[in-house]
């Protein structure tokens, strides 16, 4: 699984940024970069099972309540 | 950042409907049946109504800051390091937006038809097209709903057509049971997927012209309020209000119903073929706004070499989310009401009062 991961980064890496850099795009390299590396960091901690946090249960958490409140106040 | 390149207003009012229409369809007229029971069709009315304030925010804003995408005028409104913050929280939200979209789909065809197949799979599949579709931009995605728009309108009606000898009308009745508040509280669940129609904010800015905005957001609402009435009616008839509530998927479960003197039968398929091709223009639509999205706040020249990094990333972010499609109805019940309202229409609306009250437009290009 983790050589899966991966090797689907590396090719992705290989299919979009040879491009950007002929065409000396830097900023676009860097998004870019970031947002590949952030993918690759978050599905290998997926494969390997370490705890990481939610997004869905933050939202959860902030707007749960909000929800609550509204249903009751209205519905 | 701007692309080259407009779509027609048919193309933008048809977009829309994708872009709330197809996980509507399949998860909203059960959430219904279980807010509003008899009455959840009024619950989609009532959202309608709700959605179209925010349909009028978009109009108002695009006709402040014509030919500018929704990243772009949250900076001329709020200036630089305000605006920016604001058009990240889009950019966010969008993208929180298509994780959910693309597990919502891999939670439905792993409970609903191939059980055996890992989530992973389905994933992976519908991003890695929807990536091809979405680097291709908006013109050619506008193209292709010109296909799939056909096919899922006659499939609706055929699903609908064919399963009257089941529906007993009587299943609506009575009529407002329990006073009004059911059917509010169903009205903020269906809220939460028709102020999706924000959406229209950032590729309405390739509306040509402008000024058909009013009419591609008009006939895209109704359009959307039309086939979810539709749709929610058509379960009520025939399950009734607590069967349609107890279904998970009650649209999957419509068409399996239909059966015509024995050999017309598991239409469920083609229904299964038709949404996925509904779901692809979705996520990828979702895809495209969050690269341009991305792309402006970070001051780029084009958004196409984020699409597949982004897509890789919202694979992954779409199997943090949820455990299983039962926190997915949770979480569609008692979450996204709250967090939709604020970034779908109090976002929005400050952002309008804002530019008024600073007199900010940019008319004349």
């Amino acid at each position: 699984m983790l050589v899966l991961i991966i090797i689907a980064y590396l090719v992705i890496a290989y299919l979009d940024a040879p491009e950007i850099w002929q065409k000396k795009y830097w900023r676009e390299l860097a998004v870019m970069g970031i947002v590949w590396l952030t993918g690759l960091v978050l599905s290998l901690a997926l494969a390997l099972n370490l705890p990481v946090p939610s997004p869905g249960k933050l939202l959860a958490r902030v707007f749960g309540p909000v929800t609550e409140w509204l249903t009751r106040l209205i519905g | 950042m701007r692309e080259e390149g407009y779509i027609s207003p048919r193309q933008a009012a048809v977009l829309l409907w994708f872009a709330v229409l197809p996980t509507a369809i399949l998860f909203l007229p059960s959430l219904l049946a279980l807010r509003a029971h008899n009455d959840a069709w009024l619950a989609v009315i009532g959202a309608t109504l709700a959605a179209g304030v925010v349909a009028l925010i978009v109009y108002l804003l695009a006709m402040r800051f014509p030919h500018y995408t929704l990243f772009q005028y949250c900076e001329l409104i709020l200036g630089p390091v305000a605006g920016k913050m604001a058009a990240m929280v889009f950019v966010l939200a969008f993208f929180l937006l298509d994780a959910v979209v693309i597990r919502e789909f891999s939670e439905f065809m792993v409970t609903a038809v191939m059980p055996e197949t890992p989530g992973l799979f389905f994933s992976i599949t519908i991003v890695a097209v929807a990536v091809y579709a979405a680097r291709n931009g908006l013109e050619v995605l506008a193209r292709c709903t010109d296909f799939i728009l056909p096919l899922m309108v006659i499939f609706i009606a055929i699903v609908l057509l064919f399963a009257t000898p089941e529906m007993s009308p009587r299943n609506l009745l009575p009529i407002l049971e329990n006073g009004f508040r059911p059917v509010l509280g169903g009205t903020l669940v269906a809220w939460s997927f028709l102020g999706q129609v924000v959406i229209l904010a950032t590729y309405g800015a390739f509306v040509n012209p402008p000024r058909a905005l009013k009419a591609s957001l008009t006939s895209g609402l109704l359009g959307i309020a039309f086939f979810l009435t539709l749709v929610t009616m058509g379960t009520i008839f025939v399950f009734g209000c607590c069967e349609s509530a107890r279904q998970t998927f009650a649209a999957y479960a419509l068409a399996r119903v239909v059966s015509l003197g024995q050999f017309f039968e598991r239409i469920e398929a083609l229904f299964l073929a038709i949404w996925v091709g509904g779901v692809f223009i979705k996520i990828t639509l979702y895809l495209y706004v969050v690269a341009l999205g991305l792309a402006t706040v970070t001051g780029l020249k084009e958004y196409r070499a984020l699409v597949t990094s982004l897509g890789a990333l919202s694979v992954a972010v779409s199997h943090l989310l949820y455990q299983n499609v039962a926190e997915i109805r949770h979480d569609l019940l008692m979450v996204e009401p709250g967090w939709t309202l604020v970034w779908q229409l109090l976002l929005p609306l400050l952002l309008l009062i804002v530019a008024w009250l600073r007199g900010k437009r940019r008319t004349g290009i």
